[in-house]
């Protein structure tokens, strides 16, 4: 195996840290002046709409999607990784490239899963970056880490789907730009474990969907929101099933694999951070007559 | 102490990059569900990696650390939540304890296990088409430096076949 950068990788890469250093960072003060000054932590601030239309000028749009397809070239995983890495240094660069989550998992189960009408109403919006997604699974009342409890109710009503439950930590709800939801639930609890559960399309205004609260993470109210939902007798279409009845299981298992990749290299950027920051702060702070740095 | 977590981050974090990029090369080689056990190996190991990271820097920074002056305190918390969202750590664990025991389930295994062979993949690892992977790649290094040792390199290389 070879982790040597492929001629695509390195020139993106320099691509993505030119736009880092000349764009994204500077972008992180105002970006705090914005959200400060709007009062509302759910804010969608100016700063982010200008980074998004940088980066696709500069091409740096849409690069999550491991596989090409009809919208994108495809980017390999190991080509990709790197330039998650780079993104996790800050909080603005997936969104601004278009390459954050839940929407990238989302998109990508639509490129897979998705019927032409459903690519059509909610895929190109979110490829254009116009709109933003949830992913609805995890349940307050189960142990929701093994899937298999998740229990909304997911009931086939004559052409429509009527989804009865309560959800929470669903990240991106809490934004006026969050559209749509894949929400995961039960279509037949008699069916075998692995073959209960399916996935629907429910647009965020369906009548009978409450965002009931959005969830702090340690105090702190991030700006996508984490937030319980209920569904209250909520009735879409049954063309807005994704995929097969039964298959949700198998699906949720797929939309996680790249998302893992990118989930880690952009937590190791993070981390890369970090420890430049302790760097340059031990370097130049002094305790005891000596640098920081040098303290046993 | 500040030296030793300088050490200590720049450790943690290339193992850890080196183990992401090793899952990644697996998905695009050999497909997503013959890296599942990486994929949950980097899903414990990367958040872990950079909450020390990030704990250490919060030291270092003194009070600063924890106010927002700086971006640690939020990323710590921030980063804290990727133990428990998409699978709490120890349910990676166990997919990974359990995708390692499977092996030893079937009867032969512990003979073969100690019998030397595993250094070179040919155990009952070897019917994972990763771990086939894993073993062609050590082939290739091995005869790549072989030279260099002054011993002749064997014409083909042979292995031991797995008993079953
Ligand atoms: C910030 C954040 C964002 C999130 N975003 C989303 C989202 O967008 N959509 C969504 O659907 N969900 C989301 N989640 C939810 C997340 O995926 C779940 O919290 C997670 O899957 C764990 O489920 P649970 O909270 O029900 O914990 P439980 O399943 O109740 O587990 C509690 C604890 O039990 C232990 N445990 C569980 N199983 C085992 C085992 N087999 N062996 C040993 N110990 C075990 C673990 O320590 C675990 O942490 C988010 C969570 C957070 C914190
Ligand atoms: C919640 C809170 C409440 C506080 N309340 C008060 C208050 O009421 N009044 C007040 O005056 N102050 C208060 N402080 C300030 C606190 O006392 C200082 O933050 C503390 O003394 C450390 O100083 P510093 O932040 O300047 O860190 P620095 O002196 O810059 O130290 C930073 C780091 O360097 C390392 N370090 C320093 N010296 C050595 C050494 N010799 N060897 C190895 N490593 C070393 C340590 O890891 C340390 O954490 C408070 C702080 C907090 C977080």
């Amino acid at each position: 195996m070879d982790f040597e950068f492929s001629p695509k990788a390195a020139e993106l890469r320099q691509r993505l840290v030119e736009f880092m250093d000349e764009r994204i960072i500077p972008a992180e003060a105002i970006y705090r002046q914005q959200m400060e000054a709007s009062g509302d932590p759910h804010f969608h601030p100016p700063v982010i709409e200008e980074l998004k239309a940088e980066a696709r000028t500069r091409g740096l749009w849409n690069l999550f999607l491991p596989h090409a397809t009809e919208w994108t070239e495809g980017l390999s995983n190991l080509d990709y990784a790197p330039l998650a890495e780079i993104l996790g240094r800050s909080p603005l660069a997936s969104e601004a490239l278009n390459c954050a989550a839940p929407d990238t998992g989302n998109m990508e189960i639509l490129t897979m899963f998705g019927t032409p009408e459903q690519q059509d109403r909610w895929l190109v919006p979110l490829l254009e970056g116009e709109i933003r997604s949830c992913f609805a699974m995890t349940e307050p009342a189960v142990a929701s880490s093994d899937a298999t409890n998740i229990e909304c109710s997911i009931r086939r009503d004559g052409d429509e789907y009527v989804i009865n439950g309560r959800k929470w930590w669903i990240s991106g709800a809490a934004s006026s730009r969050c559209k749509v939801a894949i929400v995961m639930g039960k279509t037949d609890p008699d069916a075998p474990t692995h073959s209960q559960q399916s996935m629907v399309l429910v647009p965020m205004d369906a009548p009978g969907l409450v965002i009931e609260r959005a969830l702090p993470v340690f105090g702190y109210q991030d700006r996508e929101g984490h937030c319980e939902l209920s569904f209250n007798d909520v009735r879409v279409p049954v063309t807005n099933l994704l995929g097969t009845e039964g298959g949700g299981f198998a699906m949720a298992q797929a939309r996680l694999g790249p998302g893992r990749i990118h989930h880690c290299m952009r937590t190791l950027g993070a981390a890369e951070r970090a420890l430049e920051l302790m760097c340059r702060r031990v370097v130049e702070r002094e305790a005891f007559g000596k640098p920081l740095a040098s303290q046993v | 102490m500040i030296q030793t977590w300088i050490a200590e981050g720049r450790i943690e974090i290339d193992q850890a990059r080196l183990l992401t990029l090793y899952a990644a090369w697996l998905m695009d080689n050999v497909g997503n569900k013959a890296a599942r056990t990486e994929i949950s190996a980097i899903k414990v190991v990367a958040p872990n990696v950079a909450l020390r990271v990030i704990d250490n820097a919060i030291q270092a920074h003194g009070g600063g650390g924890v106010s927002d002056d700086f971006p640690l305190a939020a990323m710590y918390a921030g980063i804290r939540t990727l133990r428990i969202a998409d699978g709490p750590d120890e349910v990676h664990r166990m997919v990974i304890a359990r995708r390692e025991l499977r092996r030893y389930a079937e009867s032969g295994a512990d003979a073969w296990a100690s019998s030397g062979a595993w250094l070179m993949g040919a155990g009952p690892r070897a019917a994972d088409p990763a771990r086939r992977l894993g073993r062609e790649s050590v082939l290739r290094v091995v005869s790549r430096y072989w030279p260099a040792t002054g011993c002749t390199p064997p014409a083909a290389p042979t292995f031991p076949t797995h008993p079953r």
